[in-house]
C-alpha cells in the first residue's frame, strides 16, 4: 500500500520529537486515509487546548 | 513495469494493418529516418498511458493545429485507431492495456478515447500504479520538445517541475492540513464576548467591566459573578436614579436590572405581546373510545330482569348443597320442585359473569369520560394563553403601537408587522371556533356521562364527530399559529434590537445577561485565552515544520544535483563548461537555478560559477536537458525509459559518447528496460554492436506507400539483412525512397569491407571486432578490401560500387535506380564469394 504521505519519515528525523511541530506531523504517520490523518490532527489540537486551559488554570 | 510488445493501427503515421514491435527486456532500437514512423511510435506510447499527446497539451500556443492529427488520415473510415500493449509488472504478471481513439482532436475539442485493461474498461492507468503527475513528462519518455523542458521552462514552473520530481509536494499537503484543522479547532465564536466588544466602545460601564474581565486571567466563574453584579448595580443606578436595596444588592441585582430593562424596553414598544407560545400536544384531543365501546356493549347485553335477578341468583349459588348437587334441586327461594337443574345453575353462573363485566366497564367508560372532560378542559385553558397577547389589543392600541413600529422598522420589515397584526384577528376567530366546538363535546360529554349513570347506551357515533370537529379546529389553529410566529419572529428580533438601539439599553441588557449567567462569559473568556495560546503555539510549530520541509527539500536538491551531474559527466566527460549543481535562489522555493561551472584546466579546478541557462550552447542544454531526465527517472523507476533522438542530429560527435558511457551505464548499473530511437541508421547499428551480447532487439521503420503506412520490421543485423532491406528502396521510381536506398545500400557495403577486414585480420591472429572500424566510411575502407580481392574482375567492379555508393555523387543527385540495382548485385556477389562461404 502506497504511504500517504511518501517524505514524513525524512521529515519526522528533523523535528525534534517533543515537539509540537512533531506531533502534528506525527497525525499521518500510518494514516490509512486523509480523513483519519484529519481526525487525529484535530485530537491533537484539541488535547493542546486542554493544556492550555488546564496549564493557565494551575498558574492562579 | 516493462513493455513487452506495443501494437499500433491507424495511430498518425500507421495505417490500417496493426504493426506490432516486441521490446528485448533491456535495449531495443528503433531505427528511421525522418517521416517514416519514429515519433508516431514513440507518441503512441505516451497515448496509450495519457490518452493524450503532451506536444499539444503542454507546448503549443494553438491547439487548434492539432485537429485531427490523431488519426491516420488515409484510414478507411470502418478501420480502428488503437494503441495497445503488453506490459509485465513488477510482481510479475502481465496485462494488457489497449487505447482506442473514439473521438480525434478538434479545433475546439480535446480527443475522446476509451481504454481497458485486459479487455475491462477503466478510466485511467492509476490501476498500474502509474501516477500522472507532474505535467509535463509524466511518463520516462524524452522526445524533442521535452529534451529542454527542465532547462528552459519559465522560473516559476522550473521551481515547480523539480520541487515536483523531488517529490515534496506531499510535505505541502501535510501543512496546508494542519494548517486548516488549526483554523478549524481553534477558531471559535464567543457570542457574549463578540456582544461586548461591539458595545463597549460607547458605554463606559461596559469597557469598566470588560476590562476588569479581562485581567482576570484565567477568570472564575465566582469572580465574573462578582464583577458582573457589580456592574449591575451601578447600571441599575443609572436607569432607576435610585440605589438596590441592601439585601437585593448582591445577589439579585443581574435579575432586578434585566427586570428593568425589560420594563423599560417594553414601554417603548410591547414586543413580549407579539410572542406566541406552544398550543399543548393535539395528541390529548383523542377520545379513548374503546373503554366506551365496551361499555355499550355490556350494557345492551344485560337485561333489567337479569339485574333484577342477580341478587336471588347470587344468594342460591351461594348455597354450599347446591353449587355440589348434579341431580335437579327444588328450588330454595320459591320452593319449586326440581327447578334447578344443571344447565340452569350453569346459565345463573352466565348471567352473574356478565354483570360484573359490565360494571366493570361501566366504571371504565366513567373514569374514560371524566379524564376527557378535565384535558378538554386543560387544553383550551391553555389554548387561549398560546396566543400572543397582542390579539387582545384594541384598535386604539393597535395604532399607537403601529407609529412606534414605523419609527423603528424597515419598511420591508414593516409590511411583515402589517401583516402579522392582521394574522392575530385571524388567530382569535380560530380560537373562538375551537371553543364553540369544544362546547359541543362538553356538553355531549356530560349527556354521556347521565346515560352512563342510568344504564343507557351512549351515543358514541355523535360524540365521535363532535371530538373530530374540534381536533380539526385545533390543527387549524395549530398551523395557523406556527405560520405567524415564523414570520413575527424577525419581527421581534428587530423590534427588540431598535427598541435597545433607541433607547440605549443594550449595554445595560448585556451587563444584566452577564450577571444572571456568569458561568457563559467566564468559560467564553477561558477558552478564548486557552485558544489563543494553541494558536501561538500552532503559528510556532509550523515554523519549525517550515525549516524541517526545506532542509528535507535542500537534502534532496544535493542528491538530485549529484545525480544530474553523474549522468552529465557520461553524456559530456570532456568539457571544460560543465554542470555543477541545483541551486536556490536566495532563501525561497521560487527560484532554482541550474548552475554550471567554467574552468580553464582540465582538472576543473578554480572553476568560476554562473548559470547555466545563460553560458551553455545548445549543445549542452540539450545534455543538461538529458542529463536532468535520466537523474529523475532513475530516481522514481518506473521500469522502463524512452529516449527519441536523445543526441540531435546536430550534434552528432556526442553519439559515441552516448552509446558507450550512458546507455553502458544505463544497462550496468540500473535494471531500466531501455528504449531508444534514433534517426540515424548506423547509430542504432552502432547500438546493436556494441551491445551484441545481449543481443538488443532493433526495429527499421519505414514507408514505402502512405496508405499502407509505417512498416515496423525488426532487424537481424546481419549483412544478408541490411542487402534486404536495401533492396526495398533501391529499385525504386521515387528518388526520396531511392535516396534511402542508395544510403543502404552504402551502409552494407561498408559492412561487408568491415566484415572482410575483420575476417583477414582474424585469421592472422589479431584480436579485432567490427566496432574497431566505427565511424569509417566506405572509401577509408575501400583500399584496405581491394587488396583481398582474389578475382580481378571483382577489383573494377567493386572501384564502381564505391564510386557509385560514396557520398558526394548522390548527395544532390540520386543514381538512377538500374546503377543501384547493379551495385546490390555486384555487393551480393563479393558477399558470398568472401564473407559467406
Amino acid at each position: 500500500m502506497r504511504t500517504l504521505v511518501p517524505n514524513l519519515s525524512l521529515l519526522l528525523d528533523r523535528l525534534d520529537s517533543d515537539s509540537l511541530s512533531f506531533d502534528l506531523a506525527a497525525a499521518f504517520r500510518d494514516a490509512e486515509t486523509m480523513e483519519e490523518a484529519q481526525e487525529r490532527l484535530s485530537r491533537t489540537l484539541e488535547e493542546l487546548v486542554r493544556r492550555m486551559r488546564s496549564e493557565a488554570s494551575s498558574a492562579t | 513495469m516493462r513493455l513487452e510488445w506495443l501494437e499500433i493501427q491507424g495511430f498518425r503515421s500507421y495505417g490500417s494493418c496493426a504493426q506490432r514491435i516486441t521490446f528485448h527486456p533491456r535495449l531495443t532500437v528503433l531505427s528511421a529516418p525522418n517521416s517514416q514512423g519514429k515519433s508516431s511510435t514513440i507518441e503512441a506510447l505516451e497515448f496509450l498511458f495519457t490518452g493524450s499527446l503532451e506536444r499539444r497539451e503542454q507546448f503549443t500556443n494553438d491547439k487548434a493545429e492539432f485537429a485531427h492529427s490523431l488519426r491516420n488520415a488515409h484510414l478507411a473510415s470502418g478501420d480502428e485507431t488503437y494503441v495497445a500493449a503488453r506490459l509485465e509488472l513488477a510482481d510479475g504478471t502481465t496485462r494488457t492495456l489497449r487505447r482506442v481513439l473514439t473521438s480525434d482532436y478538434t479545433s475546439q475539442t480535446d480527443c475522446e478515447t476509451s481504454l481497458s485493461l485486459d479487455g475491462e474498461e477503466i478510466e485511467d492507468v492509476a490501476a498500474l500504479g502509474i501516477g500522472m503527475e507532474p505535467a509535463p513528462m509524466r511518463l520516462p519518455i524524452l522526445m524533442q520538445h521535452t529534451l529542454r523542458y527542465a532547462v528552459n521552462a519559465r522560473p516559476k514552473e522550473r521551481a515547480e517541475f523539480l520541487k515536483s520530481l523531488l517529490d515534496v509536494s506531499d510535505l505541502d499537503l501535510v501543512r496546508d492540513e494542519i494548517r486548516k484543522a488549526a483554523a478549524s479547532v481553534l477558531n471559535r465564536d464567543y457570542p457574549v464576548l463578540a456582544d461586548l466588544e461591539s458595545l463597549e466602545d460607547d458605554s463606559p460601564l461596559l469597557r469598566g467591566l470588560f476590562s476588569k474581565l479581562n485581567e482576570l486571567q484565567p477568570p472564575s466563574e465566582d469572580q465574573v459573578q462578582a464583577e458582573a453584579q457589580r456592574a449591575a448595580r451601578d447600571a441599575f443606578g443609572e436607569l432607576a436614579e435610585r440605589e438596590l436595596p441592601q439585601e437585593d444588592a448582591r445577589e439579585r441585582a443581574g435579575e432586578i436590572l434585566a427586570a428593568l430593562v425589560k420594563d423599560l424596553e417594553e414601554a417603548v414598544y410591547p414586543i413580549q405581546d407579539l410572542k406566541a407560545g406552544e398550543l399543548p400536544d393535539p395528541a390529548q384531543l383523542d377520545l379513548g373510545e374503546d373503554p366506551i365501546r365496551r361499555y355499550n356493549t355490556a350494557a345492551a347485553s344485560v337485561e333489567e330482569d337479569v339485574q333484577r335477578l342477580t341478587a336471588v341468583f347470587e344468594s342460591v349459588l351461594g348455597l354450599h348443597h347446591v353449587e355440589e348437587e348434579s341431580a335437579p334441586l327444588d328450588c330454595p327461594v320459591c320452593e319449586t320442585p326440581r327447578a334447578l337443574t344443571a344447565d340452569r345453575i350453569q346459565e345463573m353462573r352466565r348471567q352473574l359473569r356478565t354483570t360484573a363485566e359490565y360494571r366493570a366497564a361501566r366504571s371504565k367508560c366513567e373514569d374514560v369520560l371524566s379524564d376527557y372532560l378535565a384535558a378538554l378542559d386543560g387544553v383550551l385553558c391553555r389554548s387561549a394563553s398560546a396566543l400572543p397577547d397582542a390579539h387582545r389589543w384594541a384598535n386604539d392600541k393597535i395604532d399607537e403601537h403601529r407609529k412606534v413600529a414605523e419609527r423603528l422598522l424597515e419598511p420591508k420589515v414593516l409590511r411583515g408587522y402589517e401583516r402579522s397584526i392582521t394574522e392575530l384577528k385571524s388567530l382569535a376567530g380560530k380560537l373562538q371556533l375551537v371553543r364553540d366546538r369544544q362546547a359541543c363535546v362538553l356538553w355531549l360529554l356530560k349527556s354521556a356521562q347521565f346515560r352512563v349513570r342510568e344504564g343507557g347506551v351512549v351515543g358514541l357515533k355523535a360524540l365521535q364527530e363532535a371530538v373530530s370537529h374540534l381536533q380539526k379546529g385545533y390543527m387549524a389553529l395549530d398551523s395557523q399559529l406556527e405560520a405567524y410566529e415564523r414570520a413575527a419572529t424577525p419581527i421581534r428580533e428587530q423590534l427588540e434590537a431598535a427598541v435597545r438601539d433607541e433607547s440605549g439599553l443594550a449595554p445595560y441588557a448585556l451587563v444584566a445577561k452577564i450577571a444572571q449567567d456568569p458561568a457563559t462569559v467566564a468559560d467564553e473568556l477561558r477558552d478564548r485565552n486557552a485558544r489563543k495560546l494553541a494558536q501561538v503555539k500552532v503559528t510556532a510549530a509550523l515554523d519549525e515544520f517550515d525549516s524541517a520541509r526545506t532542509e528535507v527539500l535542500d537534502d534532496k536538491f544535493g542528491e538530485l544535483s549529484d545525480q544530474v551531474r553523474g549522468w552529465w559527466e557520461q553524456i559530456r566527460p570532456d568539457d571544460l563548461t560543465a554542470f555543477d549543481r541545483l541551486e536556490r535562489r536566495g532563501r525561497g522555493l521560487r527560484f532554482i537555478d541550474f548552475k554550471a561551472s567554467l574552468s580553464v584546466r582540465p582538472s576543473m579546478d578554480d572553476p568560476e560559477f554562473r548559470n547555466a541557462g545563460g553560458i551553455f550552447s545548445d549543445s549542452q542544454l540539450n545534455a543538461l536537458g538529458l542529463a536532468t531526465f535520466l537523474a529523475r527517472w532513475i530516481r522514481e523507476p518506473l521500469g522502463f525509459l524512452v529516449l527519441d533522438d536523445p543526441v540531435l542530429a546536430s550534434d552528432e560527435g556526442h553519439m559515441a559518447t552516448f552509446g558507450h558511457s550512458v546507455v553502458s551505464k544505463l544497462l550496468n548499473d540500473t535494471e531500466l528496460q531501455v528504449i531508444v530511437a534514433t534517426y540515424s541508421e548506423q547509430f542504432g547499428r552502432r547500438l546493436q554492436d556494441l551491445y551484441k551480447h545481449l543481443p538488443p532487439y532493433a526495429y527499421s521503420l519505414s514507408i514505402s506507400d502512405p496508405k499502407e503506412g509505417t512498416v515496423a520490421e525488426k532487424v537481424w543485423d546481419s549483412l544478408d539483412n541490411m542487402l534486404r532491406r536495401a533492396e526495398r528502396f533501391a529499385g525504386s521510381s521515387n528518388q526520396e525512397m531511392r535516396k534511402t536506398g542508395s544510403r543502404l545500400l552504402r551502409d552494407a557495403a561498408e559492412r561487408f569491407c568491415k566484415e572482410l577486414i575483420v575476417r583477414q585480420r582474424r585469421e592472422r591472429g589479431d584480436q579485432c571486432s567490427i566496432t574497431d572500424y566505427d565511424g569509417k566510411s566506405l572509401s577509408d575502407l575501400a583500399p584496405k578490401v581491394r587488396r583481398h580481392l582474389t578475382v580481378p574482375e571483382h577489383i573494377g567492379k567493386f572501384d564502381d560500387l564505391t564510386r557509385a555508393l560514396s557520398p558526394g555523387s548522390h548527395d544532390d543527385q540520386v543514381p538512377p535506380g538500374s546503377e543501384l540495382r547493379v551495385a546490390l548485385g555486384n555487393l551480393r556477389r563479393f558477399c558470398k564469394d568472401y564473407v559467406w562461404n
